[in-house]
């Protein structure tokens, strides 16, 4: 019955739209084989693409509540989290799958590195999954100004400063970027609607390119670029899996995994709501998130100048790898200087990120007490034990 | 899973199922429907589950206690005159008439419209359609279909307190 | 009366002690120099041992080590820390575990002087107010700059005017390792035995304890909950406001029946208190248990779809 009815619906429709071709070559796309070696590294890419699909409908359930100018945004977000039903889930959801959504993106670009997968004849995946990466950090900058708290404000202030560095229109990019001399309700509109109508339908387009191109082209093989590609039934008869049911089920308990310590990361560690922005007092150690913290870290090190443009010739060099990197080998193995180049840039990266999260702050470490400076460098400021530090501060509030 | 067994097969040594020993690998055709199953069922209730706080957050949200309670400074009302304010979301309308302070919901039950205090006549009467309420919250003249809800009021030395 | 004999004794000892310390210093001072520069070098080699390959990696500058902690930077404390005179470099470690090092209270805040000098006389400069050893009539004073409400309380109690300032602030709270006020401080050794029974000085704690300790508690239970994400500003701000009245009210009173007075009000407060407490706790675990719902769910789904996957031909 159910059957026929939905056959009939089906008939309708195919008359009127020939449906039946697209859903044909949906198919085929679909159960296409994919290589052997695809293992579980190869589903950080689909957890990215999740990440952003949940963001979407967590960033609207807030945007029902969420009132975007400088003397409501905080009320609004407060009020999600503490008045709304499960608007602390929805709010959590919304940061930590942002920060989730980065680490995997990340994580995705150093895993297509190392296979080679930007090569000849995908360079045209490995730009659009360039501007995925731009569009996603944006994403990220803008969205940290929204709940409108003193980490979002100074974050964003230290973050955009760092635009003023470029040389001759810098002073222009900053002032045009913050709408004016210093963050403030202007900042934030626009950072808002970068945030929820250009970036989105930006990352939607780029993502549709991206994944038609993979899908065309298929996954990267391991052999170099010299060797010819396997056709699908060759592929095939190689041992190859179709895309659909194997490697997607792969991809579905990655993604389901990531989800679950997702929500153990919410129900333990939640991220907190910070004193409402106050734009005339800064707070000591101002850092941007984590995602920025070697960039930001890096320039500490240079002059203005020289850090800016040295900066955007790595991003510059990041984006057109694919044409400047031409050699044939595609394993790791096989192109020693590519990979080892890429090591040392990943593990740079981390440590830079390590010296900017220990830096402004204290620490006692065998019995000295440091003080990490700006630049992570440390300093004794005396040999004793911890002091003695009440555990219930706050109480003298007796002015 | 018992169900998706199958007796022993020449080529198939398989697993020890614990129950009967000797009992082999499950036939997969099964063992997949079996498992189809359970995806279908585990999807349902993974679906109910994340759509109960989607739902549950666009209903509107239970008022922040503040506002059960509204405070008037007496001196700010003198004798004759009338204040609108936002109580549990409504607007509530106080009055100090002569014969004391009178708070009523301000929505007229004719079309909802907001009921303001005519200090000549000592009525409450509605803009819209000339409905007219005594100080008693009673129907006095208009289309009016019912009185108006008094709300719970309290007066200290130098507050009037709308709610508990 | 006791306490009052007792007191001129401990004014001559002040006296004494005074003459002595000061003359400590004058006869150390040729040492000092020398000694914190050995102490600062032992600092700094120290810190590069043990953080070489941090140090590799920020290509920094040597000019870049100006620390901008004010710890490093006042010469009080980085002076008299490695001074070999244990009256002069005790006072500096001591302080280094008080209360007042994460406050950032530094010596010339009691003592006067100039922290910003390292020439010794223009640090000890009487014209920059320093005193090394405060008048003890005047401690009470120093200490109400910031502890106003305690010295309000302080001065008319019977240890203030009518005690003759005896005993003062730093008798009970310490002078340089000030820790945090807690009821054993009620009983001291050696301080309140001269004068109290032990018996009238157990009622005194046994009533701190019984005003304090609960809004202790919901402050601590507070904070949790807080971390667990579950708002909590209701809670603290009545927590706040029975401990101010508490310390408005009853520290540094010293009558016991205007205590008694004060804590049986507080009690009258603590249920609703503890209600509350109790509601946000039921709700962080309502946040757990609903998350775990989640959590098995998708773990159950994950285990499902690895079952079905090994299942399928060629697995």
């Amino acid at each position: 019955m159910i059957r026929r009815l939905s056959n009939e619906v089906y008939n309708w429709l195919d008359d009127r739209t020939e449906i039946s071709v697209i859903i044909d070559f949906c198919r085929r796309q679909l159960t296409k084989p994919v290589p052997r070696h695809l293992n579980w590294l190869f589903s950080f890419g689909t957890v990215t693409l999740m990440f952003f699909l949940s963001q979407a409908v967590s960033g609207v359930f807030l945007m029902i509540y969420y009132e975007a100018s400088a003397d409501t945004a905080y009320e609004s977000v407060k009020y999600i989290m503490e008045q709304v039903r499960f608007g602390w889930l929805m709010r959590q959801v919304h940061t930590y799958g942002a920060n989730f959504m980065i680490a995997f993106l990340l994580l995705h670009s150093v895993r297509v590195f190392f296979y080679g997968g930007y090569k000849k004849p995908r360079e045209l995946t490995w730009l659009f999954g360039f501007g995925l990466l731009v569009v996603t950090l944006a994403f990220g900058f803008t969205g940290y100004l929204l709940p409108w708290d003193q980490l979002s404000y100074w974050g964003t202030t230290v973050g955009t400063e760092i635009a003023a560095a470029t040389p001759l229109i810098g002073e222009y990019l900053l002032i045009l970027m913050r709408g004016g001399e210093i963050i403030s309700d202007v900042t934030l509109t626009r950072f808002f609607v970068l945030h929820v109508v250009l970036l989105p339908w930006a990352f939607i387009a780029l993502v549709t390119v991206h994944l038609v191109l993979i899908r065309y082209k298929g996954i990267s093989p391991l052999e170099g670029t010299d060797v010819p590609e396997k056709t699908p039934e060759e592929l095939k008869q190689a041992g190859g899996k179709p895309f659909y049911p194997q490697h997607v089920m792969k991809e579905a308990i990655v993604v389901l995994l990531v989800l679950a310590s997702m929500i153990f990361m919410i129900i333990y560690y939640p991220l907190p709501l910070h004193e409402k922005a106050d734009p005339f007092n800064t707070p000591v150690g101002v850092k941007p998130e984590w995602y920025f913290l070697s960039s930001y870290q890096a320039l500490k090190y240079l002059p203005k100048t020289i850090g800016i443009i040295g900066s955007g010739l790595v991003v510059l060099a990041i984006c057109l790898l694919p044409f400047w990197d031409r050699t044939p080998a595609r394993t790791p193995a096989r192109r020693p200087l590519a990979t080892s180049l890429g090591i040392l840039f990943v593990v740079l990266n981390i440590a830079l990120a390590l010296l900017g999260k220990i830096s402004e702050t204290e620490m006692t470490f065998m019995g000295t007490r440091y003080h990490f400076d700006i630049y992570g460098w440390p300093h004794a400021i005396g040999t004793v034990e911890e002091p003695a530090v009440p555990q219930d501060t706050g109480g003298e509030g007796t002015e | 899973m018992s169900s998706s067994q199958k007796p022993p097969g020449p080529a198939a040594p398989g697993k020890q199922s614990g129950k009967t020993p000797g009992k082999t690998r499950p036939d997969p055709v099964r063992r997949r429907r079996f498992l189809q199953r359970c995806l279908g069922a585990l999807g349902g209730i993974g679906s109910l589950m994340a759509v109960y706080p989607l739902i549950r957050y666009i209903e509107p949200p239970p008022e922040a206690e503040g506002a059960n309670r509204v405070e008037i400074d007496r001196a700010s009302l003198p004798l004759g005159t009338s204040r609108t304010v936002i109580y549990r979301g409504r607007p509530t309308i106080v009055v100090n008439t002569s014969d004391g302070y009178i708070a009523y919901n301000a929505v007229c039950p004719h079309l909802g419209c907001v009921v303001k205090w005519e200090g000549g006549t000592q009525n409450l009467i509605c803009p819209c359609h000339g409905g007219i309420f005594g100080t008693d919250g009673s129907v006095q003249g208009g289309p009016i279909p019912g009185p108006l809800t008094a709300v719970e009021l309290s007066v200290t030395d130098d507050k009037i307190i709308v709610g508990v | 009366m006791s306490g009052r004999a007792s007191y001129r004794a401990r004014a001559a000892f002040r006296a004494r002690a005074a003459y002595r310390a000061r003359a400590a210093y004058r006869a150390r001072a040729a040492y000092r120099a020398r000694a914190s520069y050995r102490a600062r070098a032992s600092y700094r080699a120290r810190a590069a041992l043990i953080l070489i390959p941090l140090l590799i990696l920020s290509w920094t500058t040597a000019d870049s080590a100006e620390a901008q902690l004010s710890a490093a930077t006042n010469n009080c404390v980085s002076c008299h820390a490695g001074l070999d005179d244990e009256d002069m470099s005790l006072p500096v470690a001591e302080w280094q575990r008080s209360a007042h090092r994460p406050a950032d209270i530094y010596c010339q805040d009691c003592h006067g002087g100039n922290p910003a000098t390292t020439v010794e006389d223009e640090a000890h400069d009487v014209e920059m107010d320093f005193v090394g050893l405060p008048d003890p009539y005047v401690v009470h004073e120093l200490c109400g700059e910031c502890h106003q409400v305690q010295m309000e309380n302080y001065v008319p109690s019977p240890h203030g005017l009518e005690g003759d300032f005896w005993p003062n602030c730093v008798d009970c709270h310490a002078n340089h390792e000030v820790v945090f006020p807690q009821a054993s401080l009620i009983s001291i050794p050696d301080n309140c035995e001269d004068c109290h029974e032990q018996a009238i000085m157990d009622d005194f704690i046994a009533l701190t304890d019984r005003g304090l300790e609960p809004i202790a508690e919901f402050r601590r239970a507070a904070e949790e909950i807080r971390s667990a994400g579950v708002p909590v500003d209701q809670i603290m701000a009545q927590a706040t406001l029975a401990r101010n009245a508490y310390i408005e009210q009853a520290s540094h009173v010293f009558v016991l029946e205007k205590m008694v007075a004060v804590v049986d009000s507080l009690e009258q407060v603590f249920p609703d208190i503890r209600k509350e407490v109790d509601a946000a706790r039921t709700e962080v675990d309502t946040r757990r248990r609903f998350g775990w719902m989640f959590i098995g769910l998708f773990l159950l789904v994950a285990g499902v779809i690895w079952l079905y996957r090994r299942s399928l031909p060629g697995a």
